[in-house]
């Protein structure tokens, strides 16, 4: 198949001089410690700890232990805003000018209003307080967490209150909303589930969050500990566009999660290179960036901007690394409108190539993976493309559905496994699909709904969704599954999928397809979207619609869930590097909070060395 | 303490805004960010290309009355909640306050839209 080819990007904008501003992180030597009590003395584990140097963009948060102890890894030179801040405390703040080793000890004081505390909380506590005891109630919970959090997590419109006619007002317009957070909808019809339930719901969350006494049970899940306390997060700023500025970035959680207006929505996949310089791809229309390069070390950012026809940049999604560490990503609109190219960036020199699939293919679409053979696998519209770099070639595989009685089966999650097939995810219609890579052939087969949301429909809710065409992939039924994205083992024998609204990962073995849903601890409020394997099987998942991150190791057929510092990531995406002799780098970009998070594991060794330099 | 926040100012250029620093006063600055959390999503383009679903709030909003303002944010419009639930009357008067400071034309277009 004929590949068109275009070469080169504008560079145009490095954020030159904010290197400057940042010190070397290499000459860095002095240690930050302390110890978090409450009020009353008590040792608090699990507090969030959080420390910004003037001037800089790079946050740096850990997390107490047992003992209530904190112990920053090296920090460059500074003087640093450092706060400490656990769900139903006050946030406590502190500034420190670390040129040494310093103890920098906090008490935090206790929020004596549940509404001040409200606002404070992640998308997940939100959802796992809303009622749903009764048939009627777990059917309106089902819309909250499926409907509603197909676009936003819970935490952001629930931290308002709003009687029934101001939440049938707010519903007005999200029915109008398309999956992009975009108003009007582009075919100006009102999406039909939310338009079939607005009355019902209304009346729910009035309930919930409204004049009166709340309907909501709030049961605060435990703070981190162990392993999940001991990671170091490192969380750099994505710089805001066209002068714009944010009053709420989501660090000071007592400010409630953010909104994503203001151009602040956008970073959307990213992957760390084997320098430790970060890659994002930018979701929304942008002046100045297609993918950009942000400096594991300063923070500083280089944009790249490929040329829309209308002179903005053209837009991407999905990016990934191949064996030998050069980024590719699609682009939605560059050369030719409405048939996505394949980008190419190499690290070594930063030089862009566009790829264009033939016309006689739809072009690709939003993710994408390498395997472990030469290939790159895309997302087409209607199923997958695959790229052999070497011979600079598409081969084009078909979703086995593609239109159906209930629209179109849209595309969206790809991963190739370790034997170089292409698997992807029709998320609309709970459908797997598989491209086997040496007979060119594609199966599919189906996820099994979910039961209890399926058993619990009224026999209108029945009647409508028999015919019901969902406008987009975030208009679920509600018994969906909905697996977003996935990522392969690349070193064992199964693919997994991020099944967001049934908050499963399906995983499933690549010979015999055999499936198994692992739910998540808290399946009705862990939403997971991307999968990412690290060599040791473990499978790494974002819960997008709170801040944190899940591991499960499927061995022990353990859960740990980590904590990320900010409020509003709403996170799409989760990538990892691991390169010999460095500690592994879990890669989380915030799509809400317009930054990109790196959470790196630290054993227990590291910490009590740590501890002994810091002399505690 | 004073912040100051960078609010685009159309120039009837297409593709270039110009930027102007406002200083705010910190009641300002508290209506800014409730603003963000609250008002944006339907008085601001969530993307440079998207419609508005509210009109654009500026100075001129309401005649320029901030009590005018505020008695919309607290009791609501045919198309708007009332907020009175999750603000109290002064954290209502600081976004009508910061609605003051909006320049008028802050939120138009300025890409233009797709010709496909």
């Amino acid at each position: 198949m004929k590949t068109a080819r275009f070469a080169g990007a504008s560079v145009i904008a490095i954020a030159a001089g904010l290197g400057s501003l940042i010190p070397s992180a290499a000459s860095a030597d002095a240690l930050l410690a302390g110890t978090i009590t409450s009020a009353s003395g008590e040792k608090m584990g699990g507090v969030t700890v959080s420390a910004k140097a003037e001037g800089a963009t790079i946050t740096t948060s850990v997390y107490t232990d047992d003992a209530g102890g904190y112990y920053f890894p090296p920090l460059p030179d500074g003087k640093y805003r450092v706060w400490a801040q656990a769900l139903t405390y006050h946030t406590a703040k502190s500034n420190v000018d670390l040129t040494k080793t310093t103890q920098q000890d906090f008490r935090l004081q206790p929020m004596t209003s549940q509404e001040d505390w409200v606002r404070q909380l992640p998308g997940d506590e939100f959802l796992a307080a809303l009622p749903g005891d009764t048939p009627e109630d777990y059917r309106m919970k089902t819309q909250v967490r499926k409907n509603c959090t197909g676009c936003h997590s819970a935490s952001y419109p629930l931290q308002h209150r709003f009687d029934e006619d101001g939440w049938y007002k707010v519903l007005d317009l999200m029915k109008m909303v398309n999956v992009l957070g975009v108003y009007p909808r582009p075919d100006g019809k009102p999406t039909g589930n939310i338009e079939f339930h607005q009355r019902e719901l209304a009346k729910y969350l009035a309930r919930a969050r409204g004049p009166g006494e709340s309907s909501m049970t709030f049961k605060l899940r435990p703070r981190p500990s162990g392993e999940a306390a001991r990671a170091v997060v490192r969380e750099y700023d994505f710089p805001m566009e066209g002068g714009h500025h944010r009053a709420n970035d989501g660090s000071d959680w007592s400010l409630g999660t953010p909104s994503e207006m203001h151009h602040v929505s956008g970073v959307h996949d990213a992957q760390m290179d084997f320098n430790g310089d970060i890659w994002i791809t930018y979701g929304h229309t942008s002046i100045d960036t297609t993918i950009a390069k942000i400096s594991g070390k300063t923070g500083a950012v280089k944009h790249f901007k490929l040329d829309d026809q209308r002179g903005v940049a053209t837009g991407t999604h999905g990016i990934t690394r191949d064996e030998n560490g050069v980024m590719w990503f699609n682009t939605r609109s560059h050369v030719s409108r409405a048939h996505g190219g394949l980008g190419r960036v190499d690290p070594k020199d930063d030089k862009v190539q566009v790829y264009l699939p033939p016309r006689s293919t739809t072009g690709t679409a939003g993710t994408i993976d390498a395997d472990l053979n030469g290939n790159i696998w895309v997302t087409s519209p209607d199923g997958a493309l695959r790229f052999d770099i070497k011979e600079e070639k598409f081969t084009e595989y078909k979703s086995v559905t593609y239109k159906g009685n209930h629209g179109t089966a849209t595309v969206y999650g790809l991963a190739a496994d370790r034997l170089g097939n292409g698997w992807w995810l029709l998320m609309t219609e709970d459908l797997i699909d598989f491209g086997d890579a040496k007979t060119g052939k594609t199966s599919e087969f189906r996820l099994p709904p979910e039961k209890a949301a399926m058993d619990n429909m009224s026999a209108d809710q029945r009647k409508f969704y028999e015919t019901f065409q969902p406008p987009d992939f975030n208009a679920p039924y509600p018994w969906a599954q909905a697996p977003r994205r996935m990522g392969a083992d690349k070193h064992g024998d199964f693919v997994y999928t991020g099944n967001s609204f049934g908050g499963t990962l399906a995983k499933i073995n690549i010979h015999t397809k055999e499936t198994t849903l692992v739910p998540l601890p808290n399946p009705e409020s862990d939403q997971p979207y991307q999968v990412a394997v690290d060599s040791s099987h473990n499978a790494w998942t974002n819960l997008w619609s709170t801040d944190k991150v899940g591991k499960y190791d499927p061995a022990a057929n353990k859960w740990t869930l980590f904590d990320l510092p900010t409020r509003g990531t709403e996170s799409r995406y989760i990538s990892i590097l691991e390169r010999p002799g460095q500690p592994m780098q879990v890669v989380v970009p915030y799509s809400r909070g317009r930054k990109v998070g790196v959470l790196t594991p630290r054993t227990a060794a590291e910490i009590a060395a740590l501890k002994t330099q810091a002399g505690r | 303490m004073k912040g100051w926040i960078a609010v685009l100012l159309v120039a009837g250029m297409p593709q270039f805004a110009l930027a102007a620093e406002v200083e705010l006063n910190d009641q300002q600055r508290l209506g800014w960010r409730l603003f963000e959390t609250s008002c944006g999503v339907c008085h601001t383009r969530p993307t440079l290309i998207a419609g508005l679903y509210g009109p654009e709030l500026n100075k001129d909003t309401a005649g320029g009355r901030e009590e005018t303002i505020s008695d919309i944010v607290t009791n609501g419009t045919p198309r708007m909640p009332s907020f009175k639930y999750t603000y109290n009357s002064n954290q209502i008067a600081a976004i009508a306050a910061y609605v003051k400071t909006l320049p008028v034309g802050n939120q138009a277009l300025t890409v233009p839209p797709a010709t496909r």
